[in-house]
């Protein structure tokens, strides 16, 4: 079992550790975090099938669990934002001018970039690291975070839609030119 | 609106096989929507760029692969160990560790995990769904990126390519040379199949122009040997029509080959590439199957 359980799942220690950074906002408690993430998995590993979940999926449902439990205990609870549900936000899906990779050099938003991110609610980060960093399906995404899919996919495209405002708004702040892909 | 709402999911690969083929053609037409997928893949490339350098700091490493040592030994022993009681007490210790005994721990995890063999002599038969996955993902590459498939920051040689993807993906990357099989690199990028992690490496025939596509993704779930099946033949699973696809596991990932090739040449790529070395020995993972296109 160990070595199976070590093959599978250790290879996770650095996401893990990525996401429960961004859940918890401490170094050392997101260290404690995955720690106790790992001991939970081990102790559940019996009951983990491949064929239905990824490892990577399957540890970050414990982290996640674990770590909202001890947040509800703790008194404090997360943010519940508005999730509208996809149908409705879709309406809210802006036309205005995208950003053309064609055009735009993105790494000079590198530090606008990290900042927006840190900026945004935990929710919203968590489901936006778990799409770009580890990326996570819809559907792997809400069986991590527990939620509807629709409630992922509203958190993700509000998500991009905040950082892609404030990179326009650096944008023409600094006055770089942007224009349609061909 | 509706191709307004569906780019997003075009973006990330969520789309069904005849959304895609739609979409796929808005976009021809459409440059809004084009530039809107660019986009988010140049926000997805930059979220990258800025996170992914975050590591867990070798300690932590170390004690994750204590805490499975002493789970096994206590389990061993008869005892009924409870792995979140040891947890909980190195929680208020600051373990200091040697960073050469736990980077050698790192390394030592990480040859082992990469060289272990596959499982011997499996067959497993894919299943229509996936097929139409790795089409669908095949065609998205194809027909949206052509030959602008390439993730910003990659390397452009095929070595350095598969050993960064690799250690980023912690995959043993496919990324072979086939220059000499007549087949120019075109270009890389992480896209897994289905939203499963994985490393897409994208070549162009010299002669024809036709696209190969050599996916890593780990482990793609539904696969499962079908006994008995009519269409199983020698352990190949034939179809009647479609673009070709050959799967086959080694290790924790699986590796796909899709092209619109005769399946002569295709398993003939598939049996050169199987024997070109990885970022680890080649391994000996038996074929899984042959979906032979029309």
């Amino acid at each position: 079992m160990s070595t199976r359980f070590q093959e599978l799942m250790l290879p996770h220690v650095d996401a893990l550790f990525r996401v429960a950074l961004s859940l918890t906002g401490s170094q050392t408690e997101a260290e404690d975090l995955v720690q106790e993430t790992f001991a939970r998995a081990l102790a559940g590993f019996a009951g983990f099938e491949l064929r239905r979940f990824g490892p990577r999926p399957w540890l970050l449902q414990i982290m996640y669990n674990f770590h909202y439990t001890q947040s509800r205990r703790r008194e404090k609870a997360p943010t519940l934002l508005d999730d509208a549900d996809f149908d409705h936000f879709a309406d809210e899906l802006e036309a205005g001018e995208p950003l053309s990779a064609d055009h735009v050099d993105w790494e000079c938003f590198d530090e606008e970039l990290k900042g927006a991110v840190e900026e945004l609610g935990r929710e919203y980060r968590t489901v936006l690291l778990l799409w770009a960093l580890e990326g996570l399906s819809y559907r792997e995404i809400a069986e991590v975070c527990q939620c509807p899919l629709g409630t992922v996919m509203s958190r993700l495209y509000r998500a991009r839609k905040v950082l892609t405002q404030k990179l326009r708004d650096y944008v023409r702040a600094r006055n770089l030119k942007i224009g349609r892909a061909d | 609106m509706r191709f307004r709402k569906l780019v997003g999911a075009f973006a990330d690969g969520e789309l069904e096989v005849h959304d895609n083929l739609d979409i796929l053609e808005h976009l021809n037409m459409c440059p809004g929507c084009a530039a809107r997928v660019a986009e988010v893949e140049g926000l997805k490339n930059s979220l990258r760029r800025c996170f992914s350098g975050v590591k867990a700091p070798a300690r932590l490493h170390a004690r994750v692969q204590e805490l499975c040592g002493e789970t096994v030994a206590a389990r061993a022993a008869g005892s009924r160990f409870d792995p979140r009681r040891l947890a909980r007490r190195w929680s208020h210790w600051a373990v200091p560790l040697g960073m050469a005994a736990a980077l050698g721990l790192v390394v030592t995890l990480r040859s082992q995990i990469l060289s272990g063999p596959p499982e011997a002599g499996t067959i497993t038969v894919v299943t229509g769904r996936v097929v139409a996955d790795v089409r669908g993902q095949h065609a998205a590459c194809v027909h949206g990126r052509g030959l602008r498939h390439h993730e910003a920051g990659l390397p452009r040689r095929v070595p350095d390519l598969g050993r960064i993807l690799g250690r980023d993906l912690h995959l043993a990357v496919l990324a072979p040379d086939l220059s000499a099989r007549g087949f120019n690199l075109v270009g890389a990028d992480r896209c897994g199949i289905r939203g499963r992690r994985g490393a897409h490496v994208l070549y162009a025939s010299a002669a024809t122009g036709t696209m190969l596509s050599v996916f890593t993704v780990d482990r793609l779930a539904g696969l499962g040997p079908v006994a008995g099946s009519s269409k199983e033949k020698g352990g190949y699973f034939i179809s009647d029509e479609g673009t070709s696809v050959v799967a086959w596991d080694d290790g924790p990932q699986t590796y796909v080959l899709c092209g619109d090739f005769p399946t002569a040449e295709l398993t003939s790529l598939a049996n050169a590439v199987r024997n070109t070395a990885v970022s680890t020995a080649a391994s000996a993972g038996a074929m899984l199957a042959t979906v032979v296109g029309g």
